[in-house]
């Protein structure tokens, strides 16, 4: 899942970049209006957290060209403005979300799952393809009743693909949602993921889950 | 207790009663007048009756009136008639008669008199002197020998007490008519007294509604009569500055709570993520720096609210010594030099060595820091900073002029309010934290002077006016 933070305030970003990329989210960061409203044009994101008292774009207005761009991505904003009026202005500007500093982390958390949730129309926070159950909310993995242990990087890429069940994901989607922007890495770390994954998953004697589909991508789903 | 109702009815009965009484005075003499002049008339007609009937009988003065005259009629309650020597000729039968005047008239007139004796009291009296003329002796009418004239005093009365009477009950009528006249009146200014301040609570009334959460409200002139127009007007002009007075307060308080809420949010959100797993020395170290960064930040803007606190309320009235500019100019570029290398600008000063000024070293130099501060934040890179002091017939001028990007003409009135910032930022990076300029403006009138900012393409200049002593 990839995440845009838009906010000036140098310590908050990096804390909330911290936690949430060890959360195994891909965050991507913009510390003023103008490179946020560029990152979020450019690229696809599964939700953006945006303040709004920002240097050189208002967030409001980020929002508001955001939305005229015909750009769905969920926005979560998160500002000092506390005032009713200022909630309700932020919501009918096409905020989908609204959060007052200071905030606790683990609701910041739990409120960017659920419009992760929203985006791929799920109300349970489980996702269940075949014998694979995956919680999204304590990140944990089992498959017929057994905890499958996965790091960071692994996890988002199962929850990915869960989020997709049934559909092919071509590489180039994989790569938007789960690799920030300035990553170095090449294309084939994905291939390196993925073998790593069905090491975890599809273990001898059991039926695979995880297809690749030659010239198009991979597939997650059931017998 | 002072009541303005009362006031209003005690005036009005004040002059209500000063109307009656002089109009009661003035009929009641008028009456009187009338009534006595009506009796002197009578008394008069009375006297000439009795003079027309004196005559000589041989030698003697008698009074005889003809035998088939009914002079009764015309008789006065009381007379007499004397000869120059005061003998009575005649006089009204019994009865009471007042003590009758000395004083006699000029032949032909009469005098008149109010005498205060006798059992019924007083009486006017008519005093008169008539000539009888000489008659001819009948007894020799071949040798006619005149007797001389005489003249004859004839005085009439009547008694005062029946004009007395009537005029006491025309006074009891005449009270009883005021008496009442003054209580319609009492009554009618109490409630015209009440109307009058009807508007007083109503104008109450509406103040009441108008509490510190509604401040909103005003008073609508137009039920109110036109004479209550200006103070609704100056009501209405109080509770607009009362208003601003609080919005202003509201919105400074909320910026506060803004300002200090991102930062907070930053300390507790490094803070609440460090604590999710266990972590490096490395990673607790850099968590650490940044939270420390975070505190001062807020530590100088909790003192820079506090000086402003101190300023607003009077606190920090400036300390005025004579201080040489060019030195104090020169310390705060020197101040202001590593940042302005690091954007590759040029300060520079323009202040005559011998330019001294009745100021407030320490404060003077908060307003300049800012200044140059934000000059060489909001300027364009190669760009430059300028000093300037000089005196003009308007005071002591300071001007920092920049060749940064200039503020746009909408923003320049707003540059000097409290968390304005123009480019609506909080980053630590262009922003500092928006109080500087309210300082600067705040210390600067404390000074008696100035501050004015100027933009355009090519920069901006602040000048800051110091009238001179």
């Amino acid at each position: 899942m990839r995440l845009l933070i838009v906010e000036d305030n140098r310590a908050l970003l990096k804390s909330l970049r911290k936690g949430l990329q060890e959360e195994g989210f891909t965050v991507d960061a913009a510390d003023d209006g103008e490179e946020g409203l560029f990152l979020a044009e450019h690229n696809e994101y599964d939700v953006v957290i945006l303040d709004l008292l920002l240097p050189k774009l208002d967030g409001l207005k980020l929002l508001q060209a955001l939305r005229r761009a015909d750009i769905q991505t969920h926005v979560l904003v998160l500002t000092a403005l506390d005032a009713v009026d200022e909630t309700v202005r932020g919501l009918n500007t096409g905020a989908d979300d609204y959060m007052t500093k200071p905030f606790r982390f683990e609701e910041l958390l739990a409120r960017v799952r659920a419009l992760l949730r929203r985006k791929y129309q799920k109300k349970d926070p489980r996702l269940v393809v075949a014998d694979l159950e995956i919680d999204t909310v304590a990140r944990n993995v089992r498959r017929r009743g057994k905890d499958v242990p996965l790091r960071p990087k692994e996890y988002a890429l199962l929850e990915f693909l869960a989020h997709h069940a049934g559909e092919v994901v071509p590489r180039s989607m994989i790569w938007e949602h789960l690799y920030d922007w300035q990553d170095e890495s090449i294309s084939n770390t994905i291939d390196v993921f993925i073998s790593r994954l069905r090491k975890k998953i599809d273990r001898p004697g059991l039926p695979p889950l995880i297809h690749t589909v030659r010239g198009a991508g991979y597939q997650l789903k059931g017998g | 207790m002072r009541s303005l109702r009362l006031k209003l009815i005690l005036g009005s009965l004040f002059v209500l009663g000063t109307v009656i009484i002089s109009f009661g005075l003035f009929v009641y003499f008028a009456k009187s007048r009338a009534l006595l002049s009506v009796m002197d008339g009578r008394l008069a007609a009375g006297v000439k009756a009795l003079a027309s009937h004196v005559e000589r009988d041989s030698g003697r003065l008698i009074f005889a009136p003809a035998e088939d005259y009914d002079i009764r009629g015309e008789l006065p309650p009381a007379y007499r008639i004397i000869d120059e020597q005061g003998r009575e000729i005649a006089r009204s039968a019994a009865g009471s008669s007042p003590a009758w005047p000395v004083e006699r008239p000029v032949e032909g007139r009469s005098l008149l008199a109010t005498m205060g004796t006798g059992k019924d009291g007083r009486w006017r009296v008519v005093t008169f002197s008539s000539r009888i003329s000489g008659e001819q002796d009948r007894a020799e009418e071949n040798e006619p020998s005149m007797t001389p004239a005489a003249v004859v005093t004839i005085q009439c009365a009547t008694p005062l007490g029946p004009i007395s009477h009537e005029l006491r009950e025309f006074v009891s009528q005449l009270a009883v008519l005021a008496l009442a006249a003054f209580l319609i009146a009492g009554g009618g200014s109490f409630l015209l007294a009440g109307r009058a301040l009807r508007p007083i609570r109503r104008i109450n009334e509406a103040l009441a509604n108008v509490s510190e959460t509604r401040l909103d409200e005003r008073l609508d002139p137009r039920p109110f009569d036109k004479e209550l127009h200006p103070l609704i007007g100056q009501l209405n002009a109080a509770l607009d500055r009362l208003e601003e007075a609080f919005r202003r307060e509201r919105q400074f308080t909320a910026d506060v709570s803004h300002e200090l809420r991102t930062p907070v949010a930053g300390i507790l959100s490094t803070i609440e993520v460090l604590l999710r797993k266990e972590r490096s020395e490395k990673e607790l170290r850099e968590a650490h720096e940044d939270n420390l960064e975070i505190g001062r930040s807020m530590q100088s803007m909790i003192e820079r609210l506090l000086l402003l606190a101190r300023m607003d309320a009077g606190k920090a009235s400036p300390r005025r010594q004579s201080t040489p500019l060019a030195a104090l100019v020169g310390e705060i570029l020197a101040a202001a030099g590593p940042e302005a290398q690091k954007r590759n600008l040029r300060l520079s000063q323009d202040v005559d060595a011998a330019l001294r000024a009745d100021i407030d070293p320490d404060q003077m130099k908060i307003v300049l820091a800012n200044l140059v501060d934000n000059a060489v934040r909001y300027n364009r890179p190669d760009g430059s900073v300028t000093v300037g002091a000089r005196r003009s017939p308007e005071g002591l001028v300071v001007e920092v002029r920049d060749s940064g990007m200039g503020i746009p003409a909408d923003q320049l009135p707003l540059v000097f309010d409290r968390f304005h910032r123009v480019d609506s930022s909080r980053s630590e990076e262009t922003g500092g934290c928006g109080l500087g300029l309210s300082i600067a403006r705040k210390i600067v009138e404390a000074h008696g002077g100035r501050i004015l900012a100027s933009s355009g393409p090519s920069g901006s200049v602040f000048s800051i006016i110091l009238p001179e002593a």
